[in-house]
């Protein structure tokens, strides 16, 4: 309980110190947010006048306080370039698309290595096994940018399997969706393909050697049931960190694939909005997004002790 | 006592003998050549960007020069451009060596100073204990609290790109990792004599980091150093290809490689795949080196 | 006592044949980096139905390996040879396939490990452990009879409160206990021969005595064969119809248990046996040990592995390999493989130097 307490403190002090990071940006920009949201030909009370009204003229911590007082509220300010939306509607629009992404490229990606691993850990520096760490180390070395443009020559120009843009709502019409988000997914998978395999099959080999497993094939249980009911479910500890640690790439792979397959997501609205220096969607977008990332890796903290029994008696 | 002083001996064992299997050397060989084009390389790369002023090169990046160049030219079409030329007609061989100057030069920096800063800060968290470790635990947390990506992203919109610019961010963004592994390899050594031994002798905390934990830290974390300047590579072609990255007409691998979007790809495919190619081996190169590192490393260590 | 051995009772009902398992010539070797390790060099031997057999021999002698390979489980790493021929219940099971293993294994073979708790899945409640087996065999078998089914199997390894145990984890249950859950999961489907390898090593010595006298009283019982396999000749003694020394991968002595406790021949197995105090022997007896140690497997000198600890080696015994045979006629079924016998008696009792002599 004690451990629990600890944990809920330091996030805390971690969303803070995140948040304060994210409002200094705006003091660390470069120029005057008047001049960006007015342009530079506009008369010089013009400024004043917004300045005023943006609060730029109170000291730094009433600022900051103002800004996160809003933003604990759930107002993350208006953009600084037209068309001058609130924060918050940009940031509701685009994160659907991103979340859908990220979740699909994790689902996949595990789809993809938890297969793999299984092949390669059953027979250890095997001949598939070999071609398999080959493999995964060649993915390791291509940025997911290289493999998004590789996938579109070949699947999208070449063989014509999959649209190459454009997003249909899942609310619209879910197979649609399902469809067309496809490639991008892939391509944020691959990126933790290698990962997730060698983490999963270097685990599988070592509880593959364990007594249980043993005993389990003296029970005339078939290999392939020893392989996904004795050996998997121990064996994923390593890949529930590894899968932990991955959210912050998965992540960085959405916003290279949003603007890859010019989707309009979180990433190609950051990405945007830093080309234009409009510092207030900068910093409600990362602020969102570490908020999440944060939260999720709580909760994958949680996972392990649904997974090993001698944690969840130990804690609850 | 024997009971029979001699027993029957055989005429001849029966012995079966077990099949035997020796297979070791053969393995060994196609790897070693894997390991050495990779050096080869890496080298070559890392001699071009350094005397990248010196070579017969074309123009690279002012465009008012190229008016009069062939514009997307495939390689090996025109004399003079060896691997073609870019929609300014500008030369992309030349393209790529100074892309390759920005790149090793920021992710070899990079690395440099996220490991110094990180060595430190990790020793002496390590070390120390209490309130420094519980501060620099803090920080370490908030910098992994944003994606790496989104940070850097973050930071190129209030810093403007240039090589110093992306040089801190990338540090800034290796640093957590490092400074953790520091810190872990710190607990491990201070549990070893030598420590207990200069604490026995005297030594001041600042001369036990300084004079005998650093050492042993920075020496185990670079084992893992060719695999940070591997991603940090990555993360700078990442960034020029978003556009937020080092900007044209400068070029860099990344921003290279999105030279070949919005259509262009399709008539021109080695707009985009000569630098992707080019960043794939270097990355590649820098991973394998990497992982062979690591495992002599890892040798060492347990014979230690 | 030492040499006390009851004949288990064989049921009427068994087939004719007696020989439930024959062993001829088997090997088992793995190739690994620092070169070829022979675990088991050319075993053989019969069981027959009903009885156990004991395997004695020091760790790395082979014995746990030479469990596992007649379970057909050697073959499943890679790096393993198995050569040789193994035969149960008249069906050739040496280096069986996959089906074959899939129908034996767990139904007419079962193996109880050395370790309980690593050998039960940490993340499987007990009675999953059972009923899978149960399910296995028997794909008829509806989920609640199979609960009901195990549970009668962990009463009947008298389990206490086998309801809630059905529903505990493994590291919810002491070492004892565990051992008798890896005893129920064995027995789940009524098997003709049980490979326990080391089954009470782990164990405290108090809770050693219980679990083996379960053992032996299922076997009883059930009229199945037991195939016994310990470092220590204690365990064995008063368990085991006929007891087989391993040393470095091959057999040195076998022979009946009412023999082998009286007189050894094999220098091996009479310093085996004198290196452990007996309940029986005299207060003051001296303990003997067996100077050196093992020889490394990968060194395949020729000759008699024991020769280079052994006290009564000659260069015989240094080039040329004795083979498993009868020392005299009086006692046929009791063999060793040595040029230069010795009588185990006879020897102990001069070590002894005391008027009473082995028993």
């Amino acid at each position: 309980m004690k451990l629990m307490i600890n944990k809920v403190v330091q996030l805390v002090v971690v969303l803070l110190l995140v948040s304060i990071g994210t409002f200094a940006l705006t003091s660390l920009m470069p120029g005057d947010p008047a001049t960006a949201i007015l342009g530079p030909d506009q008369p010089a009370e013009a400024y004043i006048e917004l300045r005023e009204e943006l609060g730029l003229n109170d000291p730094v911590l009433a600022r900051y306080f103002g800004w996160l007082g809003h933003a604990l509220q759930g107002d993350l300010g208006n953009s600084l370039v037209t068309p001058f939306r609130s924060v918050n509607e940009l940031v509701g629009g685009a994160f659907p698309v991103s979340f859908q992404l990220a979740a699909m490229g994790l689902i996949i990606s595990l789809a993809i290595s938890i297969p793999l691993a299984m092949v390669s850990a059953r027979r250890p520096d095997g001949a598939i096994d070999r071609a398999i760490s080959a493999l995964t180390f060649g993915i390791l070395a291509v940025p997911s940018f290289v493999a998004g443009l590789i996938l579109i020559a070949l699947v999208v120009n070449q063989l014509n399997i999959f649209p190459r843009t454009q997003w249909i709502p899942f609310t619209e019409n879910p197979l649609d969706n399902l469809y067309h988000a496809a490639l991008p997914a892939i391509t944020i998978a691959l990126a933790e393909v290698p990962t997730f395999t060698r983490v999963l099959r270097g685990d599988l080999v070592s509880t593959l050697q364990e007594d249980f497993i043993l005993s389990a094939r003296a029970k005339g249980m078939p290999a392939w049931r020893i392989m996904i009911f004795d050996a998997f479910r121990p064996s994923s500890y390593s890949l529930i960190t590894v899968v932990g640690l991955a959210l912050a790439s998965l992540i960085g792979s959405t916003v290279i694939v949003e603007t890859l397959f010019s989707l309009s997501g979180m990433g190609s609205l950051i990405v945007n909005a830093s080309y234009v220096g409009n510092v207030t969607v900068v910093q409600g977008a990362v602020l969102v997004i570490a908020v999440c990332y944060v939260l999720i890796n709580a909760v994958v903290d949680l996972l392990y002790a649904v997974i090993d029994p001698r944690i969840r008696r130990a804690t609850t | 006592m024997p009971q029979h002083e001699t027993r029957r001996p055989l005429a001849a064992p029966k012995t079966t003998p077990i099949p035997v299997s020796f297979e070791k050397p053969r393995k060994n060989f196609h790897v070693d050549l894997l390991l050495w084009f990779c050096i080869l390389w890496l080298g070559a790369i890392v001699l071009a960007a350094i005397f990248a002023p010196l070579l017969p090169l074309a123009e690279a990046q002012d465009a008012s020069k190229t008016l009069m160049e062939p514009t997307n030219q495939p390689p090996f079409t025109v004399p003079g451009h060896p691997l073609g030329t870019n929609g300014l007609g500008l030369d992309i061989f030349a393209r790529l060596i100074y892309g390759a100057r920005i790149s090793l030069t920021v992710g070899v920096a990079a690395v440099a100073i996220g490991m110094a800063v990180g060595a430190m800060l990790g020793t002496s968290a390590g070390y120390l204990r209490g309130a420094w470790e519980a501060v620099i635990g803090v920080l370490t947390n908030t910098l992994l609290a944003v994606p790496a990506l989104i940070l850097l992203i973050a930071l190129s919109t209030v810093l403007r790109p240039s090589v110093v610019s992306l040089t801190f961010s990338l540090a800034l963004v290796a640093s957590p990792g490092l400074i953790r592994l520091a810190r872990a390899n710190t607990l491990a050594f201070t549990q070893r004599e030598f420590i207990t031994v200069a604490r026995a002798l005297g030594a001041k905390p600042g001369r036990v980091i300084l004079r005998e934990l650093l050492p042993n830290v920075l020496l185990s974390m670079m084992s893992l150093s060719f695999v940070y300047i591997s991603v940090l590579i990555v993360a700078e072609a990442s960034l020029g290809f978003l556009g937020v990255g080092i900007r044209q007409p400068t070029p860099s691998w990344g921003n290279m490689i999105a030279e070949g979007l919005g259509g262009k790809m399709e008539q021109y495919p080695h707009l985009v795949f000569i630098p992707a190619t080019v960043l794939f081996l270097t990355v590649f190169s820098f991973n394998l080196l990497g992982e062979r590192m690591r495992k002599r490393w890892d040798k060492r260590e347990v014979s230690l | 006592m030492i040499g006390t051995n009851t004949l288990h009772a064989v049921p009427a009902d068994i087939e004719p044949s007696k020989t439930l398992l024959r062993v001829r010539d088997l090997s088992a070797s793995f190739s690994t980096p620092s070169g070829e390790v022979v675990s088991v060099e050319r075993v053989s031997f019969d069981l027959h139905r009903g009885k156990t057999l004991g395997i004695v021999g020091e760790s790395g002698s082979g014995k746990s390996v030479l469990g596992r390979t007649i379970m057909g489980l050697t073959g499943l790493s890679g790096n393993a040879t198995v050569s040789g021929q193994i035969l149960f219940d008249g069906v050739d099971f040496t280096n069986p396939d996959k089906k074959l293993r899939s129908e034996f294994l767990g139904s007419k073979i079962a193996m109880i490990f050395q370790d309980p708790l690593s050998s039960l899945n940490p993340v499987k409640l007990v009675g999953t452990h059972v009923t899978e087996t149960l399910r296995q065999h028997d794909r008829s078998l509806s989920r609640r009879d199979a609960k009901e089914q195990a549970i009668g199997l962990l009463d009947k390894v008298r389990i206490p409160d086998p309801q809630r145990r059905f529903g505990q984890y493994p590291h919810e249950l002491s070492g004892g206990m565990r051992q008798r859950v890896g005893i129920a999961i064995a027995l789940a489907c009524s098997p003709q021969l049980l490979v326990a390898d080391e089954p009470t090593t782990a164990l405290d010595v108090t809770v050693q005595k219980h679990v083996l006298d379960l053992l032996g009283a299922i076997c009883e019982e059930q009229g199945m064969a037991m195939i016994l396999v310990s470092h220590d000749l204690g365990v064995v003694a008063g368990r085991s119809d006929e007891v087989m020394v391993m040393y470095a991968g091959r057999i040195q002595e076998k022979a009946p248990a009412s023999e082998f406790f009286v007189r050894q021949y094999h220098p091996y197995a009479y310093g085996l046996l004198a290196s452990k105090p007996m309940l029986d022997s005299p207060a003051h007896a001296e303990l003997l040990s067996i100077t050196g140690r093992p020889p490394d497997p990968t060194d395949r000198f020729p000759g008699c592995r024991f020769a280079p600890r052994c006290q009564n080696a000659r260069a015989i015994c240094r080039e040329q390999e004795p083979l498993l045979e009868p020392v005299s006629d009086a006692a046929p079924e009791h063999k060793a493989a040595c040029f230069f016998p010795i009588d185990g008696l006879a020897v102990r009792t001069t070590v002894d130097n005391s008027q009473e002599g082995a028993p």
